[in-house]
């Protein structure tokens, strides 16, 4: 009796002990699978409206290195609020900020923090005020206030303001000799039926190797025809509707124009409707493409030309590294006279601002 | 004799039992349940690059570290957590990654007992392996409860 009692009591425990057990690994997650259960609504990776783009610093000329944009401020506005990036040298600060009328203030973060205080022109194409460096850790204001202005880069071209759709032509810097992809972007897109445009470039400057849909256009059929240089005619159309932002279409150029030229990216004849056949206004923001000068164009390690060193310049020498890609000595980073794998993880630091 | 015996095993079994009950559920409530965050990517194919901001309040968590999930083995990755309220991820894979899954996992330390954060992810930027072109992607932002330490995902899907 005594023997059955006790049998009878530690398998209880045991079996309290399992369930225990049991709930205790389900509850560490040990797959690392947090519930994504109850998510906030979907919003588009890329926001931005008024004071998106890039803006050039004022204090740009006291960098001697020429040709890309080492005072440069790389922004996102959604609603009020305003995230980015400024450039400086090979690394930048975060930058973090909110608009409030025509008053942009905020606080940039990385080798020096400082705050700022920025008036919007009524035009939306400059800024000007002042900064001060604070303390990394207290914030506290370190130094005295300095005046700076930021004009929007390549206002008028390159860049796209306001609320409705805009068809966009990137501009990229390249080498000599060297093959370089351009995007057509499309922003703030809903319901896009059909859209007909086209592109017009310096042929004496610029060939154009071969036209590619964007990711943008999904399903969608897309027609390119740049058969009759200097101009690429582009059709799309869909039943299902272009929604949100994104590029709808990459353009590989060679590189024919000697050092120093460039060549416009010119949009015209944009016919857009939506999936109900009514006609759609777009703007359009136009590009460029300028040929590097030789002593400008080994700076940074910024392969796709943008003007900025990103994940995508380190894939491009990850690919070098074992011969995918042709290798441009630009992604040596570490000055060993080849692209490896070393310079593809050197650059993804700075790609995020170590 | 025998019913000394029958009672201490009694009583060793109760203790454990009770010692069990009492310190797992708090190992995995305080420990690793609440501690990190995973950034989740669905229907990916062909991610050779991608770019992550995951923004959080300071004063409700602390990022301590950042490791490649499983969908980023043989990934290259990279992070920069210096600034607080900020976490920027690099991410390079010349294979391209594809699937769907956790592709980092955020460590964090909790600040505030009380209140809630949302983890909001910002300049999400990704490039195909095989052509370099940008892949379209929606992001979800997530949550992080203070007081029941519980985490909701922010996540990335692509189309």
């Amino acid at each position: 009796m005594i023997v059955y009692s006790d049998s009878l009591f530690r398998g209880v425990c045991m079996a309290l002990l399992v369930v225990v057990m049991l709930v205790t690994v389900i509850a560490m997650d040990p797959l690392g699978l947090n519930s994504p259960v109850g998510l906030a609504t979907p919003v588009s990776a890329q926001g931005g409206t008024d004071l998106s783009g890039q803006w050039q610093s004022s204090e740009r000329s006291n960098i001697t290195l020429e040709g890309y944009p080492y005072l440069v401020m790389y922004l996102d506005q959604s609603g009020g609020q305003v995230t980015g990036d400024y450039h400086k040298n090979l690394g930048y600060d975060i930058i973090g900020g909110k608009v409030n009328g025509n008053l942009f203030t905020g606080m940039w973060q990385g080798g020096t923090d400082s705050n700022f205080e920025l008036t919007i022109a009524p035009d939306g194409q400059s800024m000007s005020g002042r900064y001060i460096a604070v303390g990394s850790v207290d914030h506290k204001p370190k130094g005295d206030w300095t005046s700076i202005t930021f004009t929007r880069k390549g206002a008028g071209t390159g860049t796209t303001t306001g609320m409705g759709a805009a068809l966009t032509a990137e501009s990229r810097t390249a080498d000599p000799n060297s093959t370089v992809q351009v995007p057509i972007r499309l922003d703030r897109a809903a319901s896009i039926g059909s859209m007909n445009f086209i592109l017009t470039y310096n042929a004496q400057v610029l060939k154009v190797n071969k036209v590619d849909s964007g990711s943008l256009v999904g399903g969608a059929l897309f027609t390119p025809n740049f058969k009759t240089p200097p101009q690429v005619r582009f059709g799309l159309a869909g039943s299902d509707g272009i929604n949100g932002s994104g590029p709808v279409a990459y353009i590989e150029f060679q590189v024919i124009g000697a050092a120093g030229t460039s060549s416009p990216l010119t949009l015209s004849e944009v016919d857009t409707t939506d999936t109900s056949g009514k006609a759609v206004t777009v703007t359009t923001a136009n590009g460029t493409v300028t040929v590097a000068s030789a002593t400008g164009s080994g700076n940074i390690p910024d392969v796709d030309g943008d003007g900025k060193v990103t994940e995508l310049d380190a894939l491009a020498a990850l690919k070098m590294s074992v011969k995918l890609l042709e290798e441009k000595l630009k992604l040596d980073v570490d000055k060993n006279g080849k692209v490896t794998a070393e310079d593809a993880r050197l650059i993804l630091k700075m790609a995020v601002g170590k | 004799m025998k019913n000394g015996f029958w009672i201490r095993t009694r009583l060793m079994w109760l203790a454990i039992a009770i010692t069990m009950l009492l310190v797992l559920p708090l190992a995995a409530c305080g420990g690793a349940a609440a501690s990190t965050i995973s950034i989740n990517l669905s229907n990916a194919s062909d991610v050779g690059s991608l770019h992550i901001e995951m923004v959080y309040d300071p004063a409700i968590i602390e990022v301590t570290a950042v490791k490649a999930g499983k969908l980023a083995q043989g990934a290259v990755v990279d992070s920069n957590i210096s600034a607080p309220g900020r976490a920027i991820i690099g991410i390079v894979n010349a294979n391209g990654i594809a699937g769907t899954g956790v592709v980092a996992s955020i460590s964090f330390k909790a600040k505030a007992k009380t209140g809630s954060c949302a983890l909001t992810l910002e300049n999400v930027k990704a490039y195909s392996a095989e052509k370099l072109q940008e892949i379209m992607a929606t992001v979800s932002a997530g949550q992080y409860n203070a007081q029941s330490k519980k985490v909701t995902a922010p996540s990335i899907t692509f189309q």
